[in-house]
């Protein structure tokens, strides 16, 4: 008889569900992708039930469900912190697991056990247990958890142990994310933004910065609260910020200025300093060669690729999915490694295509119903690769819908907006007609793992696009190339990407280029596709040149879409986002 | 300012204590007190909702907005609130009154004439017919209706339509007020009615709901008083009217009683014999069960519906009427997902009762449709589905209205019977798609084939060239793909023919809720058979090519097999990932062929019994497949069975999985009082399917065929 846990993360933002069998990770998937709620942060039942079919199993066959925080320990520092403003008697207070429980019970059904693990200690767990490594010294870096917003701690096979922590309020990804919001863009969302926007900045306020927050020995550091508002505010910020600064936050959507670059190199360039500083200290405690990283911060791939580059760990993995959806991994493989009282065995986690897929027939059917013009390229697929290499060689933009969908913020090659890197005119047409979305914004190159080192900075595999590098490239590639001649890197192998790894061959057979413009198939504010009704509504809704589902291609040049345009922006399911001016810490 | 770091350990403590349920109420007390909880500053609580108006600035009146024009105030549609546009009376622009007096018309969609707007509407009837009264000044209706308007909505739109400046105000409303009523209710009335409950049962619910009801009518009317009557603009009030002779209450046919369990089997045992009297036309065998039902469970609608059956059929009609009205009147207290619009008799009476009151003119529609249906029950005739009213109902409203409005506006007396035609005579296609409009809508609330088939006859009648919207129909709510993203749905929506359908986009399947629409396409085929196009064949391979049965695992919860309308009483909890039945049976439809056996997969339990005796039961086609071992369990239970292929049919088959009675868990059900919990008590889960699917066995098969060629 197989063990089968499923992880949950839920409840705050970036709902998922996976589902560990015998240790092995057989599924997962973020909850919004499903709901198309961004940021879902309702329990994910339909994720529940994907990993449950995907499996082949039944809700009589799961032996676990692991929560990924302890709501007791959530509980204490929501009542220190005082965010709890509409408790004003002990009658009001319950048990906290109550509700998580009430939630796993109803909604998804489940009558087994439940395990909390840790928010942070999920977070090591998963990063280090995915990461291929025998030991490893671990750094956890987010915004909050129970009280932990930073952990140190070291894993091997007999599990994990987390020696030291960083507690609330003080918090290097409260610090962001509060810069990120007075910067005028959403909490939870617009940290990526902020990252991206920093390459066009000076630091020059980077002392302002470093008055936010005072390091301190060992792993310490400490946030100067004066500056902050979130712990009794709706806003993140106070006035003395602004006061700091000379200058009153950016609206949403108002133009972005020199001193809102200025501030986001400032911040990235300290945080990038407290991360170096921090794994230097773990470094020396730990003596270990290798680094797991994982938490929301985790995400800042410049800050990741500095310390690789200048940091004391020869290795370093961090979990694709850093952000709360992770956690549903490592609260799994804990439970997990309770239930079976074993060790861990080591395994690298070679892909992240752990969400649904769609069988040729299942495409073909749902194509014969509609009105679309498209071809079926199931019995010629290399034609197929020569037809869509061919578009992008001519400059299209291409929707690219292939396999088990991507866990984790960033699309790999199954659900991707594919172009041509050489074209200059690129980055601002997908930014502006594709993706509608704030014109800054750099995208990031896949490149064929073999040919990588010959256009990038790169001594080793990049496969989820978690850290950047320099652009050493014979051709130009102006449309993945930032500001600061730095990319994103996703390399791209033959044997967990095949229809990718071949399409990008093709692509280098015709140009002599191997790497293709890799950016999310969605549009700003809307989760990334999981189906092909997602994928064509958003084909349908943006500038995208071609569409290729599985072993179809539909060109818009061969429809008209303006009725279906209509019809799709009529339909009356509403999209709903999470958005937060502020950190939600109930 | 951080808190105090001392206070951690206080906090850490504090929520240990509370996780472990401890006793200790001082310590707790000590340390919720150190926290300082209790003197730090919170949020206001909501008050909850009220009725109330919101005095406009003059600058809004619904979606139209005042704009600056050379002949005075204009009030256009804002692009802003475009998307709300179709949920509105098709007028782009209010222009300021002129030489005409102006009535102004408030409302739903009773009032919009749903199906029919906006090609005919009941303002331009009410228009047409007011100025054909002799003595009168010419008369603009300006049309402000809305569909599902609410109360307050309603209230805003009567202050603000005073900018307007109406003669009088029509308003034509009521059939949406249970929202409001149920939008009122906070935790603390759901654990009220609780308490009511069981003190005084459902009598005492019915008695508590009723209250709340009247007083919220009475509010509205004082505030309509207040924002015209007070400002001599004159009101008249249309009291909607009900279909009680054709609107069956159909889904709570499927709903369990609320009794002990003897007397739970006493009114089962009643309701089969009193289907069976009604199949056999044993009219006093139907209405001896019936009477012993609705003595069982007072508040149950099925006993009353089958009551008024052996009423009609015994020549009392009067008795007929109070039934059906009983029947209407029990998704009062909730029980069950029934979210049609209805003017409950509560709403109605309070209307009659109160309206004069505050300066209010009434026209009683259900008592006027009951008078000129004479010796029927007003159904179909009057009504397109539960609410809505026909072209003939329409015109007699207006007709009603336009003489209880002509004192008011010319002070002249005119009776009703005096009262023209408008001359208004909508076009066939109209009238045609009005009714397949209609069958739509009656087959989503899950009415008979008997009125399905009678809109889908009557769209032909009417016009026979509905025949391409009907085939358009069927080929997309047929398929598995999303009806937004079918070929046949853009076609409609591309020649603009439904639009009478809410633009043509009510159409739209909701997203992840696409039914097989089983009953409403075989009607439409039936339907068009008899007028010498036959699709049956098209149906059943487009069925078979869609939804068969094959070697990929089928799963029978999709809404595609296991609903069959959106009024499904089990589906109320929506959020579960398993199904939740209320009923003593729960119905799935697949698509399968006589050549392949079937192997099923089904996870149940019966939440509130572990009953070793009571067995749950599997019935294929209408013949139990005896699978044995399929106890009552609270637990989940994995059962796996196979359905021989000689039970099967070619084409559409039916599952039915009986669950037994369970009386409602009073201690389950105390601690979490709120709509859903009070829901709960009153409809309790009787069975839970986390997963239902079904495979072809090749298996079976394989080895048959083996067996036949070695012989």
């Amino acid at each position: 008889m197989s063990v089968n846990v499923i992880g949950i993360s839920a409840f705050f933002h970036d709902s998922a569900c996976c589902l560990l069998q015998d240790g092995e990770l057989k599924a997962a998937a973020e909850e919004e992708r499903f709901s198309r709620v961004k940021a879902d942060p309702f329990i994910p039942k339909h994720a529940f039930m994907y990993c449950l079919r995907e499996a082949g199993l039944n809700i009589t066959n799961i032996d676990c469900i692991a929560y990924y925080e302890d709501p007791v320990k959530k509980l204490a520092r929501q009542l220190w912190s005082g965010v709890l403003t509409d408790i004003t008697g002990v009658e009001q207070l319950e048990d906290p697991r109550k509700k998580v429980a009430g939630q796993i019970r109803e909604i998804l059904g489940y009558e087994g056990p439940i395990k909390y693990i840790d928010h942070h200690l999920s977070h090591a767990a998963s990063s280090f247990f995915f990461s291929g490594f025998e030991n490893a010294a671990i750094l956890t870096v987010d915004g909050v958890g129970e009280w932990a917003t930073t952990t140190y701690g070291t894993g091997n096979s007999n599990g994990i142990h987390l020696f030291e922590e960083v507690q609330f309020p003080d918090s290097l990804g409260l610090l962001y994310s509060t810069i990120t919001s007075y910067l005028g863009f959403g909490v939870n969302d617009g940290e990526y933004k902020v990252m991206g926007l920093a390459p066009y900045g000076k630091p020059i306020y980077a002392e302002m910065i470093r008055k936010l927050v005072e390091t301190a020995p060992d792993g310490q550091y400490r946030l100067n609260m004066q500056y902050f508002a979130f712990l009794h505010s709706n806003s993140m910020y106070s006035e003395a910020l602004c006061s700091l600064f000379g200058k009153p936050n950016r609206k949403e959507d108002s133009d972005i200025g020199q001193f809102h670059k200025d501030v986001a190199r400032s911040l990235q360039v300290v945080l990038e300093e407290i991360l170096l500083e921090k794994s230097r200290y773990l470094h020396q405690r730990t003596g270990m060669e290798n680094l797991c990283m994982a938490g929301g911060v985790a995400l800042n791939c410049v800050a990741n690729g500095r310390v690789l580059r200048e940091g004391p760990f020869k290795k370093l993995f961090v979990q694709p999915a850093s952000n709360d959806a992770g956690g549903a991994l490592g609260a799994a493989a804990m439970a997990h490694l309770q239930l079976t009282g074993g060790h861990w065995q080591p395994q690298k986690l070679q892909h992240v295509y752990l969400g649904p897929s769609y069988s040729s027939a299942y495409i073909n059917r749902f194509l014969q119903s509609t009105s679309l013009q498209y071809t079926n390229f199931s019995t010629d697929k290399g034609k197929l690769l020569q037809t869509v290499a061919g578009h992008l060689a001519n400059g299209k933009v291409i929707g690219w819908f292939q396999g088990h969908m991507e866990f984790g913020p960033r699309s790999l090659g199954a659900r991707s907006i594919l172009a041509d890197p050489r074209n200059p005119a690129m980055r601002d047409r997908i930014n502006a007609m594709v993706k509608k979305r704030e014109g800054f914004r750099p995208f990031a190159p896949a490149v064929i793992d073999s040919m990588a080192k010959e256009h990038f900075k790169l001594d080793h595999d990049s496969p989820f696009m978690l850290e950047t590098c320099e652009v050493r490239s014979a051709f130009e590639l102006p449309a993945i190339t930032h500001v600061d001649n730095s990319a994103r890197v996703q390399t791209v192998n033959r044997e967990t990407n095949r229809p990718f790894y071949e399409l990008l061959h093709s692509f280098y057979e015709i140009t002599g280029c191997p790497i293709l413009l890799n950016t999310s198939f969605n549009i700003k504010g809307e989760p990334i596709v999981c189906s092909p009704e997602d994928a064509l509504k958003c084909f349908i809704n943006t500038d995208i040149d071609c569409l290729v589902l599985g072993d179809f291609f539909i060109d818009r040049a061969a429809n008209d879409f303006a009725l279906l345009k209509l019809i799709i922006q009529n339909d009356n399911i509403k999209q709903r986002g999470i958005r937060h001016d502020v950190y939600t810490f109930v | 300012m951080r808190p105090s770091e001392s206070l951690k350990t206080v906090a850490t403590a504090l929520s240990r204590l509370i996780a472990e349920g401890s006793g200790d109420v001082d310590t707790i007390h000590a340390l919720f007190k150190q926290l300082a909880l209790s003197e730090r500053e919170h949020c206001p609580v909501p008050v909850s909702t009220q009725v109330h108006a919101v005095e406009g600035d003059g600058k809004m009146i619904g979606i139209w907005k005042k704009t600056a024009s050379a002949g005075g105030v204009v009030y256009e549609r804002e692009a802003a609130s475009k998307r709300y546009w179709h949920q509105w009376a098709n007028v782009h622009k209010l222009y300021p009154k002129k030489d005409k007096k102006r009535v102004v018309l408030l409302g739903e969609s009773v009032a919009r004439a749903y199906l029919y707007d906006p090609f005919y509407t009941v303002a331009a009837e009410l228009e047409g017919t007011l100025n054909q009264l002799p003595g009168m000044p010419a008369i603009e209706v300006t049309d402000l209706a809305r569909t599902n308007c609410r109360m307050n909505e309603l209230l805003t739109l009567a202050c603000s339509c005073k900018e307007l400046s109406p003669d009088a105000v029509v308003i034509f409303a009521g059939n949406n007020w249970h929202a409001d009523l149920y939008g009122s209710l906070k935790k603390d009335h759901y654990q009220e009615m609780y308490a009511v409950l069981k003190e005084h049962g459902l009598a005492g619910i019915k008695t508590f709901v009723e209250l709340r009801f009247s007083t919220l009518v009475e509010t509205f009317l004082q505030k309509v008083q207040e924002c015209l009557c007070a400002h001599n603009i004159p009101v008249v009030f249309i009291i909607p009217a009900f279909n009680l002779g054709d609107w069956n209450t159909a889904y709570h046919q499927k709903s369990a009683p609320w009794l002990s369990e003897k007397k739970a089997q006493s009114w089962f045992r009643n309701r089969d014999t009193a289907e069976l009297a009604l199949l056999n036309k044993d009219w006093e065998q139907l209405g001896t069960a019936a009477q012993q039902m609705m003595a069982l469970d007072p508040f149950h609608p099925y006993g009353y519906q089958l009551c008024a059956r052996y009423c009609i059929n015994s020549g009392k009609r009067d008795e007929a009427v109070k039934c059906l009205e009983a029947a209407r009147d029990a998704s009062l207290i909730y029980r069950g997902n029934d979210n049609n619009p209805v003017c409950f008799e509560i709403i109605s009476q309070t209307l009659r009762r109160l309206a004069g009151k505050y300066g209010i003119v009434t026209v009683d529609t259900p008592a006027i449709f009951d008078q000129v249906a004479e010796d029927d029950i007003p159904g179909r005739d009057f009504f397109l589905d539960y609410c809505h009213l026909t072209i003939d109902a329409i015109k007699i409203t207006a007709q009603h209205t336009a003489s209880a409005l002509a004192p008011l506006l010319a002070a002249i007396n005119i009776p009703v019977e005096e009262i023209k035609d408008s001359g208004i005579d909508p076009a066939p296609e109209l009238r045609a798609i009005a009714h397949f409009s209609a069958a739509i809508h009656n087959a989503h609330r899950d009415q008979p084939a008997d009125i399905i088939g009678y809109h889908c006859n009557k769209a032909l009648s009417c016009f026979e060239g509905v025949k391409k919207v009907m085939l358009q129909f069927v080929d997309f709510a047929t398929r598995h793909t999303p009806t937004t993203l079918c070929k046949a749905f853009e076609e409609v929506i591309a020649a603009g023919k439904m639009r009478q359908y809410d633009g043509g986009f009510s159409l739209q399947h909701p997203k992840g809720h696409k039914l097989m629409d089983i009953t409403l396409v075989n009607e439409i085929a039936r339907a068009l058979r008899a007028t010498g196009n036959n699709i049956d064949n098209q149906v059943a391979l487009l069925r078979m090519q869609e939804h068969a049965v094959n070697n990929d695992k089928l799963n029978l919860l999709d809404p595609f097999y296991s609903s069959s309308s959106y009024n499904d009483v089990s589906a109320e909890n929506y959020n579960a990932t398993f199904l939740q039945v209320r009923a003593t049976e729960s119905s799935f439809a697949f698509i399968a062929d006589k050549k392949s056996h079937l192997s099923f997969e089904l996870i149940y339990r019966t939440p509130h019994t572990n009953a070793a005796d009571k067995q749950i039961e599997i019935i294929i086609n209408g013949e139990n497949i005896n699978v044995p071992h399929l106890p009552a369990s609270d637990t989940w239970r994995a059962v796996t069975f196979t359905v021989q292929k000689e039970l099967l049919v070619n084409g559409v088959n039916h599952c039915t999985i009986t669950w037994p009675y369970v009386e409602a868990n009073w201690n389950d059900l105390n601690s979490s009082m709120d709509r859903y919990g009070f829901f709960n008590a009153l409809s309790p889960v009787l069975g839970e399917i986390h997963s239902f699917s079904t495979v072809v066995n090749n298996e079976m098969l394989i080895a048959e065929n083996n067996y036949s060629k070695s012989y």
